[in-house]
């Protein structure tokens, strides 16, 4: 029989690895929930601490950090004036806002010069930090009462114009932004308050990032939260609840924080200029840069502290087409491989503290090579099960630690985040959230997992990298 | 191959799924739960906000009888009266605060929260804290003083925050004592004590200003700094000066380079130039330039255009945007 | 006679209450908002004299609504008076830039409030 072959193959591999399959899922999911607990922790003192937290005093104080808010803006004439107007008003004692014109090619640096009465500026943009891109031209407006910059250079990239807003940028505390960003009126105070709260150690924070797709926006603000419409939305809804609010809180707790979304990171100025800016070379560029200032600090022997703020600050609009979504995930996962590889020397090396040693080693085993057993599991099952190679028992075991396990996971994921923030507050939403997190299981799962090895075997392969329409919004796996 | 006993996995399956099940309806629970205390909660206040209402909308003649009616509530709706008319003070001032306050301490409101400064959960002793600070009555303050000292740092945080709103300069000093090392308390929220105290009455306030100016601990100088500049403590403004230089700390320099584009004049300028020496610190010098740039004088930008060659691209950066109109030596085009 | 229609928008709405109270009392016309949005919605709509607005609110804070009520024609010159936490140098500029009348920190006294509405309404200024 031509699937002889092929059975004493399963069997060997079954032999060799099925429980060690079957352990893999049973780790990965009880770490998500080891995560989640200590994410209450987590929010459980937050939340005490809220009525106590004086944010309005923070807005108050001069000790309350200055902070740059930058916005590299590549052709974005459609949203750039409402984009600035937004980060312009948000409530802070002190901030300034840096758009760097990255050579768009419409009608974005005019659209800004007109409405802001922009003129030209003998400020120049050198700093410690190489660019790239050739300046064009610095704008600043005629009121000069308005915190406003406007640096406009020749296209060379997100990361490239970041670099070249660090150089430029007057405050302590930095924030990177997109012209897409939504943030939350109160986003800079709640973020810059680790800062102030600890300003010798903090050096980086990040807040949580949530999905606009569905909620209702005006100028630049959500007034209204909804679950989206579509199904690949809502399931990224449950995906961005559990990995970014409670994934990250989590590691923060255990003070082991190694990435900071993309979409919102705030970092003091003086670090991230010492660390050397963005690298504009790196896929996944803002992974890279916390890993770079977690080696930076540690091989200087210094105190520091990455710090996760547990309230919800920014929205993105997240894919809603699987088109957009494999894009997204093929450019993560590569991302992630290539900053794991490249920072290789710091896993399992205790030099690098619980970073090296709990961190680096569990995004090894557990983001990175997911999805290869996740793909490997998703086929050999069903094969084996149908070639007669395992029992049924079997196959029902792998069910439950690789999905019924993981949608339990999930659940009290949702609790945590109904007894905390309950920001989805129709009926209707939770509902939705709730069949999202089954249809998670059933397909999409999967579906991001080939993705993953996609975007993973095409780094190996050296193959360039896709972009895309999509504006990142950080990392992080299901 | 591994066998697995059938029932063991079939009872896990069924053990998880009900626990899923489980989590889902405690979830809806607590979305319940939540409405019901909210509903239960709203009755209640429905009751005491008319009467609370009608204080702090009254004028003149209509205050006191209108207080008469809140401090005649009964026993049982009393706690839900306090918590309403505490939470009002966080938005409302003037002689309807005053009378409210006289109903509140009446009704021994300051007498509980003072005792309960003692008590054994900090949570308990936070809110406790809070509700002096609120009341913002002297009586209180002894007590708020001690949990400076607490144990938990969120009751010392709270308590800083409630000296700040008492408002009494004779504890500025303590204020500043809480930032020692070890004391977790934010420097941020000390200093906008203090400020809140300053505002009120500034002179009352140099004295300890002037202390922690020259104070042991980096973190004592630095919120120091910080708030005379903040209320323009000008006496204060020669030591700032002085401190730009001499400290020992460069994230004190840093700070008092800053509070010169406040407190200093013409006679600070000096000093800024200096802290742009080559042999000083980055970070200050970036802060002096910085100031110089924001004084804008001809004085004071002059002393930028040497910089303009500058080994930090940071400094040169300063130095250009003072402008091409300077008369340099050896500047090109 | 009604002394003119007012609008008081603050998320808190026991604020809220305050405000609308004290200036009915003084016979004035008022609506309350609780969020930003409603506020703008019944701000463009509803012809008011007055706006009194709470500047920090989520969603949509009163800067937000502020300046979107300068935009619109018919709001463009309506007298409105910003209710923020604390005087900040920075807050009462973006007010004033964003166009407001008046300024007012919490925690306010009720009877100024009143006291400013009607010099705002008297003076007529935008």
């Amino acid at each position: 029989m031509t699937l002889d072959p092929v059975r004493d193959a399963l069997v060997t591999f079954f032999d060799v690895t099925g429980s060690w399959l079957l352990l893999y899922f049973f780790l990965i999911n009880s770490s998500y929930l080891l995560l989640i607990v200590l994410a209450s922790v987590n929010f459980g003192r937050h939340l005490r601490r809220s009525p106590f937290a004086g944010t309005t005093a923070a807005a108050r104080s001069p000790l309350t950090p200055g902070v740059s808010v930058l916005l590299p803006a590549y052709n974005e004439a459609n949203v750039i004036l409402d984009s600035v107007r937004s980060v312009l008003d948000l409530r802070y004692p002190d901030h300034e806002v840096v758009v760097v014109n990255d050579g768009s090619s419409d009608a974005t640096l005019e659209r800004l010069v007109e409405t802001y009465g922009l003129v030209r500026s003998t400020r120049g943009v050198e700093g410690k930090i190489p660019v790239r891109g050739d300046l064009r031209g610095v704008w600043v407006p005629t009121d000069d009462s308005i915190p406003l910059v406007v640096v406009d250079k020749e296209n060379s990239g997100r990361s490239d114009s970041l670099n070249m807003g660090v150089n430029v940028a007057s405050r302590d505390l930095v924030v990177m932004v997109d012209a897409d960003s939504i943030l939350d009126p109160d986003a800079l105070l709640v973020v810059s308050k680790p800062f102030a709260d600890d300003p010798q150690n903090v050096v980086a924070t990040g807040g949580v990032i949530r999905a606009a797709n569905g909620c209702r926006v005006i100028g630049g603000r959500v007034v209204d939260v909804r679950m989206p419409r579509s199904a690949v939305a809502r399931i990224q809804v449950v995906e961005y609840l559990r990995s970014f609010l409670l994934g990250r809180a989590g590691w923060s707790q255990a003070n082991a924080l190694i990435l900071i979304s993309g979409a919102f990171g705030m970092f003091r100025r003086d670090v991230l200029v010492e660390a050397g800016g963005l690298d504009p070379d790196s896929i996944g560029e803002d992974f890279e840069l916390v890993m770079r200032i977690h080696k930076m600090m540690k091989d200087g022997g210094r105190d520091y502290r990455v710090v996760f703020v547990a309230e919800p600050v920014s929205w993105t609009e997240v894919p809603d087409t699987l088109a957009v979504l494999g894009r997204q995930r093929r450019r993560w996962h590569r991302g992630l491989w290539e900053v794991l590889w490249g920072y290789r020397r710091m896993t399992f090396n205790p030099r690098y503290g619980r970073i090296g040693m709990v961190a680096l080693p569990y995004y090894w085993l557990f983001e990175l090579c997911a999805p290869l057993l996740e793909v490997i599991g998703v086929i050999v099952v069903p094969l084996g099960l149908l070639l007669g190679v395992i029992n049924v028992p079997f196959a029902i075991a792998f069910l439950l630690v690789a999905y019924v396990y993981a949608f339990f996971v999930t659940c009290a994921a949702l609790l945590v985040e109904e007894v905390s923030f309950h920001r989805y507050a129709r009926w209707r939403d939770l509902g939705s959230i709730v069949l999202a997190s089954v249809a998670e299981n059933v397909g999409y799962r999967q579906l991001t997992a080939v993705w993953r090895l996609q975007g993973w075997w095409a780094s190996l392969t050296r193959k360039k990298a896709v972009w895309g329409t999509m504006t990142r919004a950080g990392f992080g796996s299901s | 191959m591994l066998v697995l006993s059938w029932t063991v996995l079939v009872w896990t399956l069924t053990v998880l799924c009900a626990l899923c099940v489980a989590l889902l309806l405690a979830t809806v629970a607590v979305r319940v739960g939540r409405g019901v205390l909210a509903r239960r909660r709203e009755a209640l206040v429905a009751q005491v906000r008319p009467l609370v209402l009608e204080v702090l909308t009254a004028e003149d003649d209509e205050v006191a009888p209108a207080c008469e009616k809140v401090a005649a509530v009964p026993e049982p709706l009393w706690p839900t009266a306090e918590r309403y008319v505490l939470a009002a003070f966080d938005s409302v001032r003037g002689e309807v605060r005053d009378a409210l306050v006289q109903v509140l301490l009446d009704r021994g409101t300051l007498a509980r929260a003072v005792a309960a400064t003692t008590a054994r959960s900090a949570v308990r002793r936070a809110r406790a804290a809070e509700v002096v600070g609120l009341v913002g009555h002297v009586d209180g303050r002894r007590s708020i003083v001690r949990l400076l000292s607490d144990p938990s740092v969120e009751v010392r945080t709270v308590a800083a925050r409630a000296l700040g709103q008492l408002g009494d300069p004779h504890v500025a000093a303590l204020l500043l004592g809480a930032l020692r090392p070890g004391s977790d308390v934010p420097a941020s929220i000390v200093g906008t004590a203090l400020i809140g105290i300053g505002e009120a009455d500034t002179t009352a306030l140099e004295p300890a200003l002037e202390g922690a100016l020259a104070d042991r601990d980096e973190i004592v100088r630095l919120t120091a700094v910080a708030v005379a500049a903040e209320l323009l403590v000008l006496p204060t403004a020669r030591y700032v000066g002085e401190r730009v230089l001499h400290d020992p700390s460069p994230a004190v320099r840093v700070q008092a380079a800053r509070a010169l584009a406040r407190l200093g004049g013409a006679w600070a300028v000096p000093t800024l130039a200096s802290a742009t020496a080559p042999t000083e610190d980055p970070g200050v010098r970036l802060a002096a330039a910085r100031t110089l740039l924001d004084m804008g004088t001809p004085t004071a930008l002059d002393h930028l255009a040497p910089l303009r060659d500058d080994l930090d691209p940071d400094l040169r950066r300063l130095a250009l945007e003072a402008g091409p109109t300077l008369t340099t030596e050896g500047a090109g085009p | 006679m009604t002394q003119g229609k007012v609008l008081v928008v603050d998320d808190n709405q026991d604020i809220c209450d305050l405000v609308a109270l004290k200036l009915s009392n003084a016979g004035f016309e008022v609506t309350q908002a609780n969020d930003g949005l409603s506020g703008l919605e019944l701000g463009l709509s509803g012809d008011f004299d007055l706006v009194v607005l709470d500047v920090m609110m989520p969603g949509m804070s009163g800067i937000d609504v502020l300046r979107r009520l300068r935009d619109a024609e018919q709001t463009a010159t309506t007298p409105v008076l910003l209710l923020t936490a604390k005087t900040q140098e920075r807050d009462v500029e973006t007010g004033f830039a964003a166009g407001a009348g008046e300024y007012m920190t919490k925690p306010f006294s009720p009877r100024e409030l009143l006291v400013r509405v009607k010099a705002m309404l008297a003076r007529r200024q935008p």
